[in-house]
Parts: structure tokens; sequence; C-alpha cells
């Protein structure tokens, strides 16, 4: 603490160390929230399509179309330790190929301090629903569920399954003429 | 490098320690608290940040209240002792 | 070797001379401390979290605004636990050598455990597709170098300077070796590039 050196040094290495505990509590403070909440799901439109995916093999694959209302509220989602929510709607389902098959169909970035009530009627999905094969058509059982992955200032990167989830069935047919 | 006095004595240099870690912890605390009430950790920060200006405005000048106690250092002595004195130093 | 050279030449510029043979060992060991204490800290984290690099540094904008440039992530990689979709995973892809954090939008698993999937990064408008060495469609377990568990902002941005800037990286390692004695760091400019190299690897 002699020169003003060591006592600027001094000041500014014990401020650090106080916002280190600072952002510390702050985790500790909303690390043990529950951040589930409802969401209400529901597939419009459903179709499925035979195509050459020319992203991938280039061979024909199953290729689903469908639209989706979503209602949810996530304000109450939002405190002082969430910068961002990634909002991603997963089709969940099994073929023969796959024990396992998810789809992210679509999702949003929500930033604190917008708004956060999502009220959406017959929306498309933002990306293309490829099946790893042939399975989508006829399929019986896909499961649409919505889920946020959490992203704080500092801290933990939960991912969260909204309560509500939706089934729904492909036709047994492939649509033919151009949607 | 210029020519200012910037040295504390002893007890300046404890009091200055003491002084900065209680403003700054004392910012820290009560940003926590206003930034936990309106749920913005960057209140948080911005409180600590103005800590720190503080703690660094009134205690890293030698201000005269750090200097009161200067040492009394004892009187040279004449020249014979001189060299080997130096060394020890 | 390169070491003791280094310490020979400092006596003989007389540097040492002014300073206690013990003082001047002490600042040699504090160093090592330094040194070997992150080493070790970056070694048993490895074991814990089963990752090859349990902590990177944010490089791109690619998953803004989630993470920017300069973010601190705690990465894990427990073999057993699933991947699924949603996370967000840092992986190699051959040919480049810079791992890519992003997040996992597609995923094929079959009953034998095999899984394939495809990334995104969110601030991108396109699947990672193009960023696969070429002819790759999927990525598969073998390529995660680890999966992200927290996050810390803001605090890798000094390892992105020092990166950039070497003299920043020079002013770090004297202010370290300042604490215990600063006029003999000035001479160990050759020893500092290389115990840092070696930490830093």
């Amino acid at each position: 603490m002699h020169t003003v050196l060591t006592r600027g040094n001094a000041i500014l290495a014990y401020s650090l160390s106080v916002l280190a505990c600072l952002t510390f509590a702050c985790f500790l403070s909303t690390v043990f929230l529950d951040y589930r909440t409802n969401a209400k799901l529901n597939s419009v439109k459903v179709l499925v399509k035979n195509v050459a995916d020319y992203s991938a093999s280039r061979e024909k694959h199953d290729l689903g179309f469908i639209t989706f209302d979503l209602h949810t509220d996530l304000t109450s989602l939002f405190n002082w330790n969430v910068k961002e929510l990634f909002l991603y709607l997963t089709a969940e389902y099994q073929t023969e190929n796959n024990e396992l098959n998810q789809v992210v169909l679509w999702d949003k970035i929500l930033l604190r301090g917008e708004n956060a009530v999502l009220d959406f009627k017959n929306m498309n999905t933002k990306y293309y629903f490829w099946d790893d094969g042939n399975g989508l058509k006829g399929h019986k059982n896909v499961t649409l569920t919505l889920s946020w992955n959490i992203i704080p200032n500092a801290g933990l990167l939960p991912r969260i399954f909204a309560i509500g989830e939706h089934s729904f069935k492909f036709p047994d047919s492939y649509t033919v003429t151009p949607v | 490098m210029f020519n200012i006095q910037t040295h504390m004595d002893f007890q300046g240099q404890a009091k200055a320690e003491k002084l900065s870690r209680f403003i700054i912890t004392l910012f820290g605390i009560v940003g926590f608290i206003w930034g936990a009430v309106i749920q913005q950790f960057f209140q948080t920060f911005i409180i600590l940040c103005a800590g720190f200006s503080l703690a660094t405005l009134v205690t890293v000048p030698p201000w005269p209240i750090y200097r009161r106690k200067p040492l009394n250092w004892q009187k040279p002595k004449p020249e014979s002792g001189d060299d080997s004195k130096k060394k020890k130093k | 070797m390169g070491v003791i050279d280094q310490l020979n030449m400092d006596s003989l510029f007389g540097e040492v001379q002014r300073m206690d043979k013990r003082q001047f060992l002490y600042q040699v060991l504090s160093f090592g401390m330094i040194v070997s204490s992150a080493l070790m800290i970056w070694k048993g984290l490895m074991v814990v979290t089963g990752s090859e690099s349990p902590i990177v540094v944010v490089l791109s904008g690619s998953m803004e605004p989630a993470f920017h440039r300069g973010d601190l992530l705690f990465l894990t990689n427990y073999r057993d636990e699933p991947v699924r979709v949603g996370e967000i995973v840092v992986f190699k892809v051959e040919g480049r050598d810079i791992p890519i954090v992003h997040r996992v939008i597609k995923l094929h698993e079959k009953n034998n455990g095999t899984l394939k999937f495809l990334t995104k990064g969110d601030n991108n408008s396109v699947d990672d597709r193009g960023l696969y060495a070429p002819g790759q469609l999927w990525l598969t377990k073998n390529d995660i170098v680890g999966r992200a568990q927290g996050v810390l902002p803001y605090v890798g941005m000094i390892t992105i300077y020092m990166n950039e800037y070497p003299n920043f990286k020079d002013a770090i390692i004297m202010s370290m070796l300042s604490k215990v004695q600063f006029r003999i760091s000035l001479k160990f400019a050759y020893l500092r590039r290389y115990l840092f190299d070696k930490a830093c690897l």
C-alpha cells in the first residue's frame, strides 16, 4: 500500500473479487428456481410429401409440412439472471430406422424485455421437416413439444420442457401437388 | 518520476486499506440488494463501479490525513559508520 | 536447458548479485507455483468433466445474442449422457483447427445407439452443413469436444487480448512476477515465453 500504483492495484483487485462474489450470489439466487410453465400447442395443417433431399443424401425422403398454433406466457421466467430464452419447437417420433428422431421445426430468440406473451395462429415452420428415410407417411404418433434453453448472464444453461405437448398423425398418402 | 510526494506513513496505509475495503464492500452489498429488488444485475455492477471510483478517489492519492504520523528517523551519524550501514539496508 | 542458460546470463549481468540468493529462489519457486497450479487445475478439470478442453472462450458471434465474443463456456463430455436437440455442443470438424460452438437442431438415434446430428448457430440463417468437411452431412458423438453447461461473460476477453497483442501478454506475466521482484523480471523474456507457452498449450 506504499505507492499509488500498489494502492490502485489493490483496490482494483478487491473490486474484481467483490464483483465475482456478487455474480456468484446472483447465480445462486436464481439457480434453484422452477422454470417450467404451460404452453398450448396444436397442429393445424399436416401433410407429407416424398421428394429428393438435395441438402443431404439426394435420395427421396419424406418431407413433412405442418402449421401450428402456439399460446404461452413466459413473462414469469425472466429474472435478473436471465438474459435470453431460446425457444424451440421439437417434433419427436420413432421410426423403423431410428429409435429416436428429434427435429427442431421452429425456434425463437426471446430477449429479456421483449414481449413474452406468445400467441401464434397457423404458424409456418422455420426449418424443413425432413425424415431420415421414409418414415413419416402414415406415422401415428409425432409429438410436438416446446422447450426453452435459458441463457443466463452467468450460470448454468438448463433446457426446460414446457408443460403440455401435442401429438398428431401424418396422412396415409403423399401429397403430390405443390403446397 | 514526478516531483510529487506519493507515500503514506504506515498508519496511513493501514487506514487507506481498511477504508477502501469498507467502501467497496458497502457499495457491493447495497448494489446487490438494490439490484435484487429491481431485478437488474447491471445496476449492481454500476453501483459497485461507483464504489470503486469513490474508493480510488479517497484512498489512492496521498491525502494529508494519511500522513499525520511520519516516522521519527534517527539523525544521521557522523561519516565513519556510513558504508557498512548502507550494505545492511 | 534454456532456463539454466538464462539464469547464468542474468548473474553475468549482475542483476542477481544485488538480490539475496534465497529471495531469488523464492521468486523462481513462486512463479513455478503459479504455472503448476494452473496446469493442475486444468488437468483436474479435464478428469472431472471428461472433456479435453473443459473451458473454452467464444471467438465468434454465431451464437449471439446468447454468447458473445469473449464469453467463457464450461463444458462437460460424459459419454453416456445422451445428446438431445436444443443442446449447445462444441465440436471439431476435420480440416479446421478451431472447434465450433453451435446448437443441435436435428438428431437421429438408431437402436444400437449410433447417433447422427446436425447443428446450427443461433445467429446463422442456415445449418452447419457448409461448415463440415466436404461431403459430411452429419456429426457423430466422436466429433463432440464438449457440451456447454455454463457460461461466464467477458472473462475470456483476457485470453483474446493476449493472443492478439503479445505485448499485453508480456505485461500480464510481468505484473505477475513484479509482485515478487520487478527489476529482475525484465531480464526473463525468454523464460517467460517458455513457461507461459507451455502452460497455455
